[in-house]
């Protein structure tokens, strides 16, 4: 019998999706797969490149390319299936215009502000950034050096980072872009519970009776956790969706109650929703005596903006989280008065609804997972509203067990694994730990083999700031890896683009493609892209996941680590350390940073060696080639010291060795004897909860607190930082698409997705178009008080507006939304919303 | 060339209605499914449409919960013939 690669391919194409879906078919649908599983295809396992979701797929390599993928029919968070993004992710590697050369703006054979990009080599792109970082930190001292990274870095490459920046440089200028898309939840985990993440999984997709999502599209953001969420919707009898947000999105499909409610009330909502549980006497009385302080937050905080800008001028308290203990009584009175009829009054969503959605959550009957995204993170008030979800959970005993979860889903593929773990925000160092603390620096200096006193007390700049601060000349050297800030960052043409090219800053981008940033940069470094180098990613429910590189990246473009840890190797350690520093490690004196940092005798302890899979399968490791040790197994046994070690100063992030993980389909810290754990702070699943401790059997303690209480903090309403008045007049809200990935640097190089969304709209009403004589598919010019982009008109897309609000999404460098936007900011986060801001709309 | 798999989740009313519409589509093979409402789909490019944009109309297919890609081939060798 003539086959053909044809039949064997749609045989194990069938093959997969009856197993993933749970059918049965006919034996001779599949049998070419029974007989050759792999189809003349090498197999392995990586975790997707794109959202926080965290789904294993398979990519298949011939000869030296990807040219397949599967959904990973062994993985526990997708069991098989893949989104349509997933589709793409062979084709992201293989964009027409990726950069394989270093290239640096010249005039006349010199590096030139104003010059153009010239292809040069890895040693003169080296030599012209070290000479602008050494000038700026002999005049600027280590403040006038920074970095902004990327929760799409692996965790060694956020690892080394944050070692470069903060032993290396001495400076805490290093922040993530998921300052961006994280922060607030960072902020609230650590108000209420002390230590950073969900306490539940993904498991809690099959185990809740009841849904509820607050400003979180996960049809669309989130693909594969909804088709999760939809089976359990659809097969467990009694199991409700409620809804929540400021238009209608693909989720509202499903909802048994959407509500649509008015910017900023999420904060008045939740206070009826407690207020509801108090005064219908709900509230489980023994949990909240045993394991909740009750407290207030300061109010009047302001917005997060420039100082001198009046709206800081009139707060009160700008920037304060000053948290007050209260009483029962008085948490009890605080949101005594949001009413329903107040709550209903402020937020637009009709009474039954409101109602119906406490009721789920005051009944102890029904089990309760939240979720949210950016809804409430990108938000000025977003640590106080991610706090009063936590409240409710609270009040209720509803959390860290099956079900009962409020669960902070993420946007990037390891903003927890490595932007938040591994401490590559401006105050942080790995594992929870903190700059100002000295015993946290002394605990740091001791892993890092550093003198005493090395790391800066002082938060370095967060990336709002950065943006200022490289405006105002202060700080004069910005290496961003691994994102698109320049696209993403709030007030394009008042912050970001006046501080890239002020003449005095050197910016650096390290990018696969010629993005925004990329162009707005003086010196841009190729870089080797997710399978192009071995990894690894923390997903949002603290699965961390490793892969092996599977094929080459192209030309010369080197991953982030080495550029990282080769940039090291520039300087000499006297100038970037005080004498009096170094007199502490003489042995120091001469040496490179690169030696101090990484040939330390652990980054270094692992020889060259070579990687196998199990069925003896051997892939290249570029970076362990290049410095002739291990690195990545290196960095990620020195970082384990910080959170497995005996002595350290936080329990509760213990990780497993280095070669589990490659093993494994991903393990959910903490590690304890080779287990993951599932639900943290509850006895029976957490083993830092134990009943030898004195707690009782299925109880709680939430040990990221001295006390073993989390807190409930009350905070009122307060007004978002602009809204819409006669001269803008429309709420703006922005976001993402299905199709896109952030800032479409890696999808809109995808023809398939080009075409099928190729440029921004603007979703709008009817009305509100036609008040404005538009009508769909009309172009529109929209602006603010910041600026203006022309854009498509959308009246009936997949998104259905409110009157009074529009949304754009972000993902077109053609259309940058971003010269819309305000960089106000959650005051305690630092957070920028990009969901409200005041613009008008006219006929282009 | 572009061989993919797929779960095409349907609402449990609108079973045969969607399976009708999804079978016009060109380059669409439906393997089974039916009774779980779970369809098993293939998607190949066909004369004037890619498989990737045919996967993508599917999510406007009225009654389609959700379309879930499983397996994607994408190499230029599919009519190799493979000895047995």
């Amino acid at each position: 019998m003539k086959l053909t690669r044809r039949d064997f391919i749609k045989s194990n194409a069938i093959a997969a999706a009856a197993t993933a879906a749970g059918v049965t078919l006919p034996a001779a649908k599949t049998a070419l797969a029974a007989e050759d599983p792999n189809a003349g295809v090498r197999w392995d396992k990586a975790a997707c490149r794109y959202c926080g979701t965290g789904c294993s797929v398979l990519m298949g390599v011939k000869d030296g390319k990807v040219v397949a993928s599967q959904g990973d029919p062994d993985a526990p968070v997708n069991k098989g299936l893949n989104c349509i993004k997933g589709y793409f992710l062979p084709k992201i590697l293989y964009g027409e215009d990726r950069l394989t050369k270093p290239l640096l703006r010249k005039k006349n054979g010199q590096y030139a502000k104003d010059g153009d990009f010239e292809e040069v080599s890895w040693d003169e792109a080296f030599d012209v950034m070290a000479e602008h970082w050494k000038k700026a930190l002999k005049e600027k001292g280590p403040s006038g050096v920074g970095m902004f990274g990327s929760g799409q870095w692996t965790v060694w490459e956020g690892y080394a980072a944050s070692k470069l920046m903060k032993a290396g440089f001495r400076t805490n200028n290093l922040d993530p872009n998921a300052r961006h898309c994280m922060a607030s939840a960072v902020g609230a985990f650590m108000r209420a519970f002390g230590i950073d993440e969900p306490m539940g999984c993904y498991d809690d997709l099959e185990h809740a009776d009841v849904f509820v999502l607050w400003g979180a599209n996960m049809a669309e953001m989130h693909p594969i956790l909804w088709s999760r969420l939809t089976d359990t919707r659809l097969t467990k009898k009694g199991c409700e969706v409620h809804v929540l947000s400021t238009y209608e999105n693909r989720c509202f499909e499903l909802a048994d109650n959407g509500m649509v409610f008015v910017p900023q009330t999420d904060l008045a909502i939740l206070n009826y929703i407690a207020n509801y549980i108090i005064q219908n006497k709900a509230y489980n009385k023994e949990f909240i005596d045993k394991h909740v302080n009750f407290t207030k937050t300061a109010t009047d905080i302001g917005y997060g903006l420039r100082p001198e800008d009046p709206r800081e001028k009139a707060a009160k308290n700008a920037g304060k989280g000053k948290l007050t203990k209260i009483s029962f009584e008085e948490y009890a009175e605080s949101v005594s008065e949001y009413t329903l009829e107040k709550a209903s009054k402020m937020s637009g969503v009709p009474k039954d609804k409101l109602e119906k959605l406490a009721k789920v959550y005051a009944d102890p009957n029904k089990k309760v997972s939240s979720y949210w995204t950016m809804g409430f993170n990108q938000h000025t008030r977003g640590v106080w509203v991610n706090g009063l979800l936590y409240n409710v959970h609270l009040l209720m005993g509803k959390i860290s067990e099956p079900g009962n979860s409020p669960f902070s889903l993420t946007g990037q593929p390891s903003a927890c694994g490595t932007a938040r773990e591994v401490g590559t925000f401006s105050h942080r160092l790995p594992a929870d730990l903190v700059v100002m603390k000295e015993p946290h620096r002394k605990f740091a200096e001791k892993i890092w083999k550093l003198p005493n006193g090395t790391i800066n007390p002082k938060k370095g700049y967060h990336a709002v700031l950065m943006h200022r601060m490289l405006k105002d000349g202060k700080m004069n050297c910005y290496w961003q890896q691994c994102n698109n800030n320049m696209q993403a960052a709030a007030n394009l043409n008042d912050e970001s683009l006046p501080g890239w090219r002020h003449p005095d800053n050197f910016i650096t981008v390290t990018d696969p493609y010629p993005t925004v940033s990329a162009q707005a940069a003086d010196l841009i470094l190729p870089t080797a892209m997710w399978i192009e180098k071995e990894g690894a990613y923390g997903n949002a429910e603290r699965r961390t996941q490793f892969w092996r590189q599977q094929v080459k990246a192209p030309g010369e473009a080197r991953s982030d680590l080495w550029q990282t840890m080769e940039f090291a190797r520039r300087f000499k350690m006297e100038e970037v350390w005080t004498p009096e520093l170094l007199d502490q490690m003489p042995e120091y004196k001469g040496k490179t940073l690169f030696e101090v940092l990484y040939e330390n005798g652990q980054v270094n302890q692992f020889p060259k060696q070579e990687v196998t899979d199990e069925a003896g399968n051997v892939y290249q490791n570029d970076e362990m080639e290049d410095f002739g040790f291990y690195a990545q197994k290196g960095l990620f046994e020195e970082y384990r010291m910080f959170n497995s070690a005996p002595d350290v100063i936080k329990k509760g992030h213990e990780m497993a060795p280095y070669e589990s993980y490659h093993k494994a389909r991903g393990i959910r810290w903490p590690v304890i004897d080779g287990k993951e754990t599932l639900w943290r702070f509850r006895e029976g699943y957490d083993p830092h909860v134990k009943t030898s401790d004195g707690v009782a059997k299925g109880d709680v303690k939430f040990y990221g607190k001295p006390d073993g209480k989390a807190n409930i903090i009350f905070a009122p309403y307060e007004p978002p930082a602009e809204v819409p008045d006669k001269d803008f007049d429309l709420w703006l809200c922005t976001g993402r698409v299905l199709e896109h990935w952030h800032s479409g640097s890696m999808t809109r190089r995808v023809p398939e997705l080009y075409r099928a969304v190729p440029d921004a709209v603007v979703f709008m009403h009817k009305k509100d178009a036609k008040k404005r004589r538009l009508r769909n598919g009309a172009m529109a010019k929209i602006s603010s008080r910041r600026g203006e982009i022309v854009c498509r008109v959308e009246t009936r897309g997949r998104n259905r507006m409110p009157e009074g609000l529009v949304f754009i999404p972000w993902f077109d460098a053609g259309r940058l939304v971003n010269k819309l936007t305000l960089d106000a900011t959650d005051p305690l986060s630092k957070e920028t919303d990009y969901k409200k801001c005041a613009v008008k709309i006219s006929r282009a | 060339m572009n061989i993919c798999s797929l779960v095409v989740h349907a609402k449990p009313e609108q079973h045969q209605f969607v399976h009708a519409r999804l079978e016009e589509f060109p380059g669409v093979e439906i393997h089974g499914g039916d009774d779980s409402g779970k369809f098993i789909v293939t998607v190949e490019d066909a004369e004037s449409v890619s498989a990737a944009d045919t996967m993508m109309a599917f999510n406007s297919v009225e009654g389609v919960i959700s379309s879930t890609l499983i397996y994607h081939y994408g190499g230029d060798d599919l009519d190799e013939e493979v000895s047995k």
